[in-house]
């Protein structure tokens, strides 16, 4: 007799190890293929180990051209992306406003509008203001319209657990507003700028639909890779995506080796402020010298 | 208003003011509303020559949303969009609401750091490059295929990618983990007592998700939904690295109206996707009762 | 140097609701000066109108005899210290306190010495490397006084600062600021609903409630002459009788109250007929011994508890009102039973008469 306990837990793991499955053999395939020599993009039969796709895929100029209009726009968009989000957190945050909802939803609305939508908008727009005709710019603009958002969430999180007082103070000591902004508000926002910064980056270096209808002719690395795709492949591309998946890997490494390191220093720190509080109810107070 | 302003000023001082302001109107004028205008300008007028522009045959009209309904093929397409984006939003609220609640309350300890590392991975690696993957698996001499033959289920390989399977399968693969996030944020909030009272209570393993955890992760699931299904209906990539000259999808047809200029045809197609999405997230809104506030958490 | 406050008549209105209203008054350079009231009457309100943060919807504040109006926080000879200290967890405790000195550009070795001066003058010497977090609740309190004093403020202003320390603490920093407030002579401005503290630091004090100065002046006089039936019933304990003014002699006066008739003092000359209330404090009462007093009721215990220094007793007057007394413990056997009947008195001195309905100037 198997007890029910056993049974559910049966059933998780082999929902686990399905779901987790169906996540990563399509991966783990299209990793594999990189490394055989056969020049169909495939699995079996297995022709040898080879490094040669790598090399093909270094050999590729346009490649690199892509690479380096990818880093471009990225930084572009980081640039305009979280100043924008940062002064529409603060908008949001600081100001009682009656039509705060309303707002809210209207800033939000570019990450719940379709990517082509987007894109498409942007490039009619500055196509008919101001007769430029697509590119790296309208792609800039574009992506920059949803990433804003996103900093702006990101950023808005972090405010809500500000303690205001902390400004006043500064500004009571005598800071001019700048000095308050830059003395106490920037430092503690840092983090949530930090990731800001890096949600942009990625957003916009891995942004295809948006970008696509935007930029007209020229190419980012998605363009590059989706124009690839929809012609002959050649196991290169499973190159670059290998390049991509140890990239994302580490990334992912890092980033939650970092929340869990905050985790435990979050709840070390409460350990602590418990311990003291119970240490200052029962010492006496030391006695005071005057001066 | 008067007073709004005054705050303001108060608040940000006038260096400040002027930077949130100018960002934030930038943004939402120049980048948000503006372009969404002109592009339902476009939308509203005939394709003409350069030089008919301002003439007379320059006037507003509904024709170019009229070809939707019109051409019987468009509309087919249309419905195919609508209907396989519902199927994936289904699919993927189906299979991540077990390992949304899983990891948010039932893993403990270092395993829900390597739960989320591997959710973290597939959802951060490029859409494009998860449509890859699938290209792999389906082609003619795929692994799909070599498996079933070397089994012996077929004798001569199929083309997955001959209907819209393909597409669909793909779509699901991409989007499904917009999903789990929005719901793993809402079910981690609930309170674990909760589920531990209601089942000394005796209640059964379906009535504690119906009665207590599926209601608490409403938001969660709106959100989730509204993102994988936008993600379905306006994705380009998918059908254009999934699917068959033969079938076609809404997106394709917006995209070959950009690329043989007829922006206007474009343009209507472009707006009548965003309001299918904003109709979509309404009904989603209404239904879980919630407010788009849920979605900064 | 502290510098004189002067406030005329500042009221401060939140969308139709008066925070603060008709406040009139001066506190003098250097004093150390407080409010008291109960929570949500406006204290903190009236601290931010003085401080800058807010603007008065009415009225003038004036310091040093300058308006203030038009000038913000930051260009005020006032610094504040928050109810919740509001340090900067970023910054190390010499950068905090130092803050309002970098901000005012003085050299870094200027301010290395400064900041050296402020952590002996509130005794925490060398604690200047540490994070704030770091520190205990009694330290934290030290910083947040040293960083505002840093600026050489004229006024300085505490919300409550002692509100989230124990006991001990409390009783010991009370101490420290009255020395610290000596030493520098700066105006104090301080807030607090605990009576005790405002009694012990204050030169004078102000109570509040409602957003009005109910009664201000020195300690003792607030206790011993509260001014309005909110004063002597919000300051230290007492009893109340109630009833209606039946006959005026000189100074004092008989009320008529449903346990009997009672000689009374009356400051305010209140005319016969007067609804009023006679507040008489529990330790002015005592048992009789024989010789004549003014007022003397026949009661019974009912309960009665030790504390020390202090015996409370709970008495029953004849028609069923409950009486409070206090009475030192001089170490007698006092025989206190419940159910035994006693006679206590008091005289018309210590019964204050006062007019039911507060009449506002
Ligand atoms: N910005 C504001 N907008 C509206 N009402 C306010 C505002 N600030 C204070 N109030 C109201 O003014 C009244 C007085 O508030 P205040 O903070 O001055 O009280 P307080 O005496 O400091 O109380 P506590 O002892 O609890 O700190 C309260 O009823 C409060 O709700
Ligand atoms: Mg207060």
């Amino acid at each position: 007799m198997i007890s029910s306990k056993k049974v559910l837990k049966i059933i998780t793991g082999s929902y686990l190890f399905l779901f987790f499955g169906y996540l990563f053999l399509p991966l783990i395939f299209m990793g594999i293929v990189a490394f055989n020599s056969s020049s169909l993009p495939q699995v079996s039969p297995w022709e040898g180990f080879t490094w040669h796709w790598f090399h093909e895929l270094s050999q590729d100029s346009r490649m690199w051209d892509a690479l380096t209009n990818s880093l471009i726009v990225g930084v572009s968009v980081v640039c305009i992306s979280v100043p924008i989000g940062l002064a529409a957190a603060l908008l949001l945050t600081r100001l009682q406003l009656k039509s705060r909802d309303l707002l809210y939803a209207l800033f939000v609305s570019p990450i719940l509008t379709p990517g082509i939508i987007l894109g498409i908008s942007t490039f009619l727009f500055w196509d008919r203001a101001f007769a430029v005709m697509g590119g790296l710019w309208t792609a800039i603009v574009a992506q920059s319209t949803f990433i804003s958002a996103y900093c702006m969430l990101l950023i808005m999180s972090r405010i809500q657990r500000f303690d205001r007082t902390q400004e006043e103070a500064a500004f009571d000591l005598g800071a001019s507003h700048q000095q308050v902004f830059f003395k106490v508000t920037l430092p503690f926002l840092k983090p949530a700028l930090f990731s800001s910064v890096a949600l942009a980056f990625m957003q916009s270096f891995e942004n295809y639909n948006t970008t696509l209808f935007a930029i007209g002719f020229e190419q980012t690395l998605p363009i590059y890779i989706g124009t690839k795709l929809r012609q002959f492949i050649s196991p290169a591309m499973n190159a670059l995506a290998v390049i991509f998946i140890v990239l994302t890997i580490l990334g992912a490494l890092i980033y939650e080796y970092r929340r869990m390191m905050e985790r435990r220093k979050e709840a070390e720190r409460k350990k602590q402020a418990k311990a003291l509080k119970k240490a200052m109810a029962v010492q006496p107070v030391p006695a005071m010298q005057g001066a | 208003m008067r007073k709004v302003w005054n705050q303001a000023k108060h608040e940000f001082g006038p260096i400040g003011l002027a930077y949130v302001l100018i960002a934030v109107s930038v943004w939402m004028l120049v980048m948000v509303v503006a372009p969404q205008l002109i592009m339902l300008d476009f939308s509203l007028h005939p394709l003409l020559f350069p030089d008919e522009i301002g003439g007379p045959k320059d006037v507003w009209t509904l024709q170019n949303y009229e070809i939707l309904f019109s051409n019987r093929l468009h509309m087919i397409i249309f419905l195919k969009t609508i209907w396989s984006s519902l199927l994936v939003t289904v699919f993927a609220l189906v299979i991540c609401y077990p390992i949304s609640y899983y990891i948010a309350k039932v893993a403990r300890g270092a395993s829900v750091g390597w739960l989320m590392v591997g959710l973290i991975i597939p959802y951060w690696i490029n859409e494009l490059l998860r449509l890859f993957a699938w290209q792999i698996i389906l082609a003619d001499s795929g692994i799909l295929n070599q498996a079933m033959l070397w089994i012996g289920i077929i004798s001569e390989p199929l083309n997955f990618r001959a209907g819209n399977g393909a597409v669909i399968l793909g779509m699901a693969y991409a989007y499904v983990l917009f999903m789990v996030f929005p719901l793993y944020n809402a079910l981690e909030s609930l309170d674990r007592n909760q589920v531990d009272a209601a089942r000394d209570l005796g209640a059964s393993w379906f009535r504690i998700h119906r009665r207590i955890v599926i209601p608490h992760a409403k938001p969660g699931i709106a959100i989730g939904c509204i993102m994988t299904f936008m993600l379905g209906a306006g994705t380009i990539a998918a059908p254009q690295l999934l699917g068959s000259p033969s079938s076609f999808w809404f997106t394709e047809l917006i995209y070959t109206n950009f690329e043989t200029a007829n922006w206007n045809l474009g343009a209507a197609y472009a707006t009548i996707l965003a309001l299918l999405c904003l109709v979509f997230m309404a009904i989603m809104l209404a239904v879980f009762r919630v407010s788009l506030k849920e979605l900064s958490r | 140097m502290g510098q004189d406050v002067q406030l005329s008549n500042v009221g401060m209105c939140f969308d139709e609701f008066w925070a603060v209203r008709n406040v009139d008054m001066h506190i003098e350079a250097g004093e150390f000066f407080s409010f008291l009231g109960p929570s949500g009457c406006g204290k903190t309100t009236l601290l931010r109108l003085i401080s800058g943060f807010l603007d008065p919807s009415e009225g003038v504040i004036s310091i040093n005899g300058q308006d203030m109006r038009g000038i913000g926080p930051n260009k005020r000879h006032t610094a504040m210290i928050f109810q919740n200290l509001a340090l900067f967890p970023l910054m190390s405790v010499a950068h905090n306190i130092g803050f309002g000195l970098e901000i005012k550009r003085v050299p870094k070795l200027e301010r290395e010495k400064r900041v050296d001066e402020l952590l002996e003058l509130v005794d925490l010497p060398g604690v200047g490397d540490k994070k704030v977090e770091d520190l205990s609740g009694g330290q934290k309190q030290r910083v947040a006084i040293a960083r505002a004093l840093a600026v050489e403020p004229s006024v300085l202003m505490l919300d409550e600062p002692l509100s989230a320390l124990d006991l001990k603490l409390r009783h010991h920093m009370r101490a420290e600021l009255r020395k610290i407030q000596r030493r520098t002579k700066v105006t104090f401005i301080y807030i607090t609903h605990d009576q005790g503290e405002a009694f012990t630091m204050s030169d004078r004090l102000a109570v509040m409630s409602d957003g009005k100065i109910e009664q201000l002046g020195y300690p003792d006089a607030i206790y011993n002459n509260p001014a309005t039936p909110f004063v002597a019933s919000f300051v230290g304990e007492t009893n109340t009788f109630h009833g209606s003014l039946s006959e005026i002699k000189d100074s004092s006066a008989i009320i008529d109250t449903p346990t009997g008739p009672l000689h009374c003092r009356n400051p305010q000359n209140l005319g016969q007929g007067t609804d009023s209330i006679a507040f008489v404090r529990p330790e002015t009462i005592s048992f009789m011994n024989g010789a004549q007093a003014d007022n003397s009721l026949p009661c019974t215990i009912d309960t009665w508890s030790f504390e020390g220094a202090f015996i409370t007793i709970q008495l029953k007057t004849g028609d069923g009102k409950p009486l409070t007394m206090r009475i030192s413990n001089r170490g007698a056997d006092l025989n206190l039973e419940p159910g035994k009947d006693v006679h206590v008195a008091f005289s018309a001195d210590n019964a204050l008469l006062l007019p039911k309905e507060a009449s506002h100037a």
